[in-house]
């Protein structure tokens, strides 16, 4: 039971976690450490490691670009912003999560009615 | 002191201590396997090495500050572990979720080659159960050494469970399920693992090439290793020799008996004991079984060893059944046979001994022509045993007592004893003995033996004879005698061996030697180790030598003789 809820939660999180990276970048130019702080904070990713294969697959689709920055105290890092595409692409997720939103909100309610 | 190895990391030099550095391998190499196939796998792995220096740097407060196991769990905890990598990645199958998923419901029992000590068995068997096989090397050592079992256990898991030879075989034996693109990923992998070990060795080489130390040990491991391994060649030489011996003595045993092959004998007892002839064979099939069996796997363990054999599981499965079958076998008809043991029953009869009153009654055993043959190698022979003569089964177990008569008479009582699985069975038995003795002027002639009908069954039989002689009368017990007196009381508690070739008279304290001259040995006597006899008894001490020198104390006071 408890490994099928788990299974189910880890689905859940991973529809929504791209929308969210990609809402963050939206509104700025950010580092991936920002994206964690951000994410930790609400609680959707934990560790670091998740985040950086997901930089990865959604640059090489196209959705996101980036810089590279010189550190005073370490390597360079990356910078990433979106693109046009990914600006695209993060609103047609944007009307399709509202959608969902309203979905979920009628089904889950009308089944606690009857 | 640990070693310090300096790494470059993420375009930074580290200082980082041996265990920190093995750690930090050990954990980018299963972040590696954990991103499998992914698309830009090397950039991913470029930027968490970027980020990992960027964290480590902040550690650094001095130049050449080396970094050790506790600074690196932090930055390990920061990044997650390697499942979490691909976590987030919704296209890849989410690979990390599948394999915890699907594990144990595929899952197969194997050997696993990569991990073993000895045939892999525990290894496979720690993937099986998902235990450490830490746990199942220390279980088994420990039934090895505390029970003795775990060995021939251990060689049977090792026939019965097949290898895991190809890649298939090692993904059913970790529960991942076996298509196409998970044998591929697993080859991938261990050509993965492989590089970046190889990688990782060629550096820490070339980091410590001046490390007399290390070669040093590394050359003692290489001669520890080959030592071993001629140990275990040594080893399944000699478990096959001695497993194809005895399993093959112990078959052909059981084939002579089946088919009657002239030459083969067993024990009559055994065979006799059993309800049938049937019954008997069956019981001697499970021995076989049981006990020749093992030895069938010992020999097989060592082919094993020698030549690489190949046991299918098929084979193994009943090979184990056989043995199980055996014991079965064994038990079933050996409580069958011990039925018939329940209950012992005796038969009396009586014999009065008339024509000797006044004479002496001389014991004596009748086919004194067999006597050399019995004393010729009486160290070799059983206590007692039963043997097929002219046709009838023979047995001596018969016993003499002799004590004092109730009224004037001499009598003999004979007892035949035998076992039955009730009191009428046990009591038929007991008639079906034939017991022969012969009274002659004053002679009484005893047999040393009873005898039965060639087909009765072994039940315990034994002839119990006490002889009751009156007070005031003497008897001469022959040498041949010393066969059947058993525990024989007399006044002067001489052992029943050094009773033979005197006479005796009853007297009202029992029986009493009338010719004895203190040389025997009496009940109380304690041989030392100089073969010296010490003998105590009412009239003294006497302590008789070798040598013929003799001291003894007595109601004469202390006489000393010199030895001859």
């Amino acid at each position: 039971m408890s490994s099928n809820l788990e299974n189910a939660q880890a689905q859940m999180r991973k529809g929504v976690l791209e929308f969210c990276i990609l809402s963050i970048l939206s509104r700025n130019e950010v580092y991936p450490s920002d994206i964690i702080a951000e994410m930790k904070a609400s609680r959707l990713i934990v560790v670091e490691g998740t985040l950086y294969p997901l930089l990865t697959r959604l640059k090489n689709a196209g959705l996101l670009q980036y810089r590279w920055e010189e550190s005073k105290s370490g390597p360079p890092r990356k910078y990433y912003s979106l693109t046009v595409e990914g600006r695209e692409f993060l609103h047609a997720l944007q009307l399709t999560w509202n959608e969902l939103v309203e979905a979920v909100n009628l089904t889950t309610k009308s089944e606690t009615q009857s | 002191m640990n070693k310090t190895i300096t790494v470059n990391i993420g375009g930074m030099n580290f200082h980082l201590d041996e265990n920190a550095y093995e750690k930090f391998l050990a954990y980018l190499d299963s972040i590696r396997r954990s991103l499998g196939n992914t698309d830009g796998r090397d950039e991913i792995m470029q930027d968490v090495e970027a980020r990992i220096a960027e964290m480590l740097a902040a550690l650094i407060k001095e130049p050449n500050q080396v970094i050790t196991l506790q600074d690196v769990e932090p930055v390990m905890a920061t990044m997650g572990k390697p499942e979490d990598f691909s976590a987030g990645d919704t296209t890849g199958a989410s690979s990390g979720q599948a394999y915890e998923n699907s594990a144990g419901a595929d899952r197969k029992l194997f050997r696993d080659p990569d991990d073993k000590v000895l045939g892999g068995v525990c290894s496979g068997v720690g993937a099986y159960f998902n235990i450490d096989t830490v746990w199942i090397r220390l279980l088994f050592a420990f039934l090895f050494f505390g029970l003795g079992t775990g060995l021939l256990f251990y060689i049977i898991l090792w026939i019965a469970i097949p290898e895991a030879k190809s890649s298939a075989d090692k993904l059913r034996m970790r529960g991942r399920p076996v298509n196409l693109s998970n044998i591929e990923k697993n080859v991938k992998e261990e050509m993965e693992q492989l590089k970046v070990r190889a990688e990782r060795y060629a550096e820490y080489g070339r980091k410590n090439a001046g490390s007399v130390f290390r070669n040093i040990f590394q050359g003692i491991a290489d001669v520890i290793q080959l030592i071993l391994k001629v140990v275990v060649k040594l080893f399944a030489v000699f478990f096959l020799f001695i497993g194809l011996v005895v399993a093959l003595a112990l078959f052909a045993g059981l084939f002579g008996i089946v088919f009657h092959i002239p030459g083969v004998s067993f024990p009559l007892l055994l065979q006799s004991s059993f309800t049938g002839t049937g019954a008997f064979i069956w019981a001697m099939a499970g021995l076989a079984l049981t006990i020749g069996i093992p030895f069938l796997l010992l020999a097989w363990a060592g082919a094993k060893l020698l030549f690489n054999l190949k046991v299918s599981r098929m084979v193994g499965f009943s090979v184990l059944g056989l043995w199980l079958v055996g014991i079965a076998l064994l038990v079933f008809l050996g409580l069958d046979a011990l039925k018939e043991f329940k209950v012992e029953e005796s038969v009396r009869k009586e014999l009065i001994i008339s024509a000797t009153s006044g004479k002496t009654l001389v014991l004596a055993t009748t086919n004194d022509g067999d006597l050399e043959k019995k004393y010729g190698d009486q160290q070799d022979e059983p206590d007692w045993d039963l043997s097929l003569v002219n046709d009838r089964l023979v047995s001596n177990k018969v016993k003499l007592d002799i004590v004092k008569s109730p009224d004037g008479q001499f009598r003999l009582i004979e007892l035949f004893f035998a076992k039955g699985s009730d009191a009428s069975a046990a009591r038929n038995n007991a008639t079906q003995l034939n017991y022969s003795l012969l009274v002659q002027d004053s002679v009484l002639e005893l047999s040393p033996t009873f005898s039965m009908d060639k087909l009765a069954k072994y039940r315990n039989q034994r002839v119990q004879l006490i002889l009751q002689v009156p007070v005031g009368e003497t008897i001469f017990i022959s040498e041949s005698m010393d066969q059947l007196l058993y525990d024989v009381e007399n006044a002067q508690n001489i052992y029943d061996h050094d009773m033979v070739n005197r006479y005796w008279k009853m007297t009202p304290d029992g029986l009493s030697c009338l010719d004895c001259n203190g040389t025997e040995t009496a009940v109380g006597s304690m041989p030392t180790d100089d073969d010296a006899i010490v003998r105590i008894d009412s009239t003294g001490i006497q302590v008789n030598a070798v040598n013929g020198a003799v001291i003894s104390l007595d109601s004469t006071g202390i006489n000393i003789r010199k030895p001859k």
